[in-house]
């Protein structure tokens, strides 16, 4: 009790303490907000692109599938079915092993999204095919938007993963519309109909709400995606890198025995304190690092979890935040090593002669 | 009682810069006298004041603190024996300038089994105002005059209530009004039992104590009363 009181004691004494935590607070405000400016710059980029609102029908494998589940499907279907939805115009996709590609309603126009005739065989349960008829027309409502759904056809799934099926839909609905629009988070847009945008130079495309010029996506595809998308993370990566630098620097500074320090311990040992001095200052160090170190880690975390992220950022090349506080332990071991080396060579006599 | 018994010290042995700090010293100090210590720079006085305060090591002989053998202590049991029997009055006070008076008079506590932290208030409180420097205590070290610092380091070598008392050149930086006034409070201190061991190289000080112990190159060369 006795050896924390006395590290408290000496923590509390320290003015710079306090400022030291400031300071980290400081920088955490600084790093989350570039964090949430960075997540936010998505939208600057894509309105830099003429990018604007405007409802549409997007693919996207979760959308209806809560509902469908909720719909009295059989179980099984959930998760795995696929929706064409947004707006005010739906066409859904239930699992390929159950059901099949259906017509789509758009702006009063029936459009049917399936144009090959490869896929015409499904495999369907005879359960859902009493549920939803073919060529019978069910209203819908999803996420408050009412809309039509009709049964045309089937759709093959046995050689295809849901992956697969949403792209044959996509690049389906694409080829027979040339206007329909796909959603999708950027990356996997980008990345799923890349070879779509190469073959359909005038379609138009809606990533995340906003509507872009296909050729304009080939660019992001190549550029924001490759480079952009990583260059946000690595911007993340470098203010971790500066935030604990920064940290562990101060920390060095204000902990691992500097002149004063060593003076200081002199004395203490003088009265009564034996060389547990080095644990001391060493779980010094520990604690008023740990208080920066934790705070940054509590803050970012919560900031991924607001954004819809993970608790921790996704794990890329050159490190994450986990990356840059090793790099930061690394510095903090070797100075408190330095700092516990200058107190185990001191003598308390000598140190304290030099006034 | 304090016992040196064919102490000696040799700082470098077997090196070219070999230096026999004490040669073979004897001493008996009573439980509750004040003795001083006397000898030119270099005589081995200050080498023997850090020996009785277990802040140094001997090389040979035996060193008693009431009857028990110090030289065979570890390092931890050393540390015990300075935080709670031995109270130091450095030379120069070797307070810690930036901290306050009260903070400086409170770190032997921290280590101190003889404290609860919850007293430590009152202690230090009451050692101040023994040595009148209460209204000192919050004050900053480096704000004070050196009879106050001098004050300041008598009150943190009594917080933990030693049986010892050891000072090394406590008047010399002072004028003398002002280190009559320490020198007082020395005898002060010799009157409420405790054993006083000064080191000085003033014989003003040293004919206002009990018995002097002339120390040269190492060796006891004599003793008076």
């Amino acid at each position: 009790m006795r050896f924390f009181y006395s590290i408290y004691n000496d923590l509390k004494q320290r003015k710079c303490f306090t400022i030291l935590v400031m300071i980290e607070l400081l920088l955490i405000m600084l790093v989350g907000g570039i964090y949430l400016q960075m997540f936010k710059s998505d939208e600057v980029f894509l309105q830099k692109y003429n990018a604007e609102y405007e409802n549409a029908v997007c693919v996207s494998s979760d959308v209806l599938s809560d509902y469908i589940g909720r719909d009295g499907l059989e179980e099984g279907t959930m998760g795995a079915s696929f929706g064409l939805s947004y707006g005010d115009t739906y066409a859904t996709v239930i699992n390929p092993k159950l059901a099949e590609i259906i017509e789509v309603e758009h702006k009063g126009k029936w459009f049917s999204g399936d144009t090959s005739s490869e896929y015409r065989e499904a495999i369907v349960s005879d359960e859902l095919k009493n549920v939803y008829k073919k060529n019978e027309i069910y209203d819908l409502e999803v996420r408050g938007v009412n809309s039509k759904i009709k049964i045309i056809g089937y759709l093959g799934a046995d050689s295809m993963s849901i992956d697969d099926f949403d792209d044959v839909v996509a690049y389906n609905l694409l080829f027979a519309y040339g206007d329909m629009l796909v959603c999708d988070d950027i990356d996997i847009v980008a990345e799923e109909i890349n070879s779509v945008i190469a073959t359909t130079e005038n379609a138009s495309f809606y990533i995340d709400n906003y509507k872009l010029n296909s050729k304009v996506l080939g660019d992001l595809y190549d550029n924001y995606y490759n480079s952009s998308y990583n260059s946000r993370y690595f911007s993340y990566y470098i203010m971790g890198v500066l935030v604990m630098l920064i940290s562990v620097t101060i920390v060095s500074m204000l902990v691992c025995a500097s002149e004063k320090d060593i003076r200081k311990n002199s004395i203490k040992y003088i009265v009564g304190n034996n060389k547990s001095v080095v644990l001391s200052e060493s779980v010094k160090a520990g604690i008023v690092f740990a208080v920066p170190f934790t705070l940054n880690l509590f803050i970012v975390s919560i900031i991924n979890i607001l954004n819809g992220d993970s608790m921790y950022p996704s794990i890329l090349p050159f490190g994450t935040f986990f990356t840059t506080a090793s790099i930061a332990l690394i510095v903090y071991a070797v100075s408190t090593t330095i700092g516990i080396i200058r107190v185990l060579i001191s003598k308390p006599l000598i140190i304290l002669k030099k006034q | 009682m304090i016992k040196l018994d064919s102490v000696t010290k040799i700082y470098n042995k077997g090196k070219d810069n070999e230096v026999i700090a004490l040669d073979n010293a004897c001493v008996e100090i009573v439980s509750g006298s004040a003795i001083a210590i006397m000898g030119v720079s270099g005589s081995g006085k200050s080498t023997m004041l850090n020996i009785i305060g277990c802040l140094d090591v001997m090389t040979s002989g035996e060193y008693y603190i009431d009857d028990k053998k110090v030289s065979t202590l570890k390092s931890n049991e050393l540390a015990e024996i300075r935080n709670a029997k031995i109270g130091f009055v450095l030379q120069e006070n070797a307070l810690i300038n930036s901290e306050s008076v009260f903070e400086n008079v409170k770190l032997p506590l921290c280590f101190s089994k003889k404290y609860k932290i919850k007293e430590f208030k009152h202690r230090v409180m009451e050692v101040l105002e023994s040595l009148n420097i209460e209204g000192l205590y919050k004050r900053k070290v480096r704000d004070l005059s050196g009879g106050q610092r001098q004050r300041v380091a008598i009150a943190r070598a009594l917080v933990n209530d030693p049986d010892i008392i050891l000072a090394d050149e406590p008047t010399s930086a002072l004028d003398s009004k002002t280190a009559s006034e320490i020198m007082a409070i020395f005898k002060d201190l010799q009157s409420n039992g405790k054993t006083i061991i000064i080191v000085t190289h003033d014989k003003h000080v040293a004919d206002q104590l009990d018995r002097t112990v002339y120390i040269k190159d190492g060796l006891i060369s004599d003793t008076e009363e």
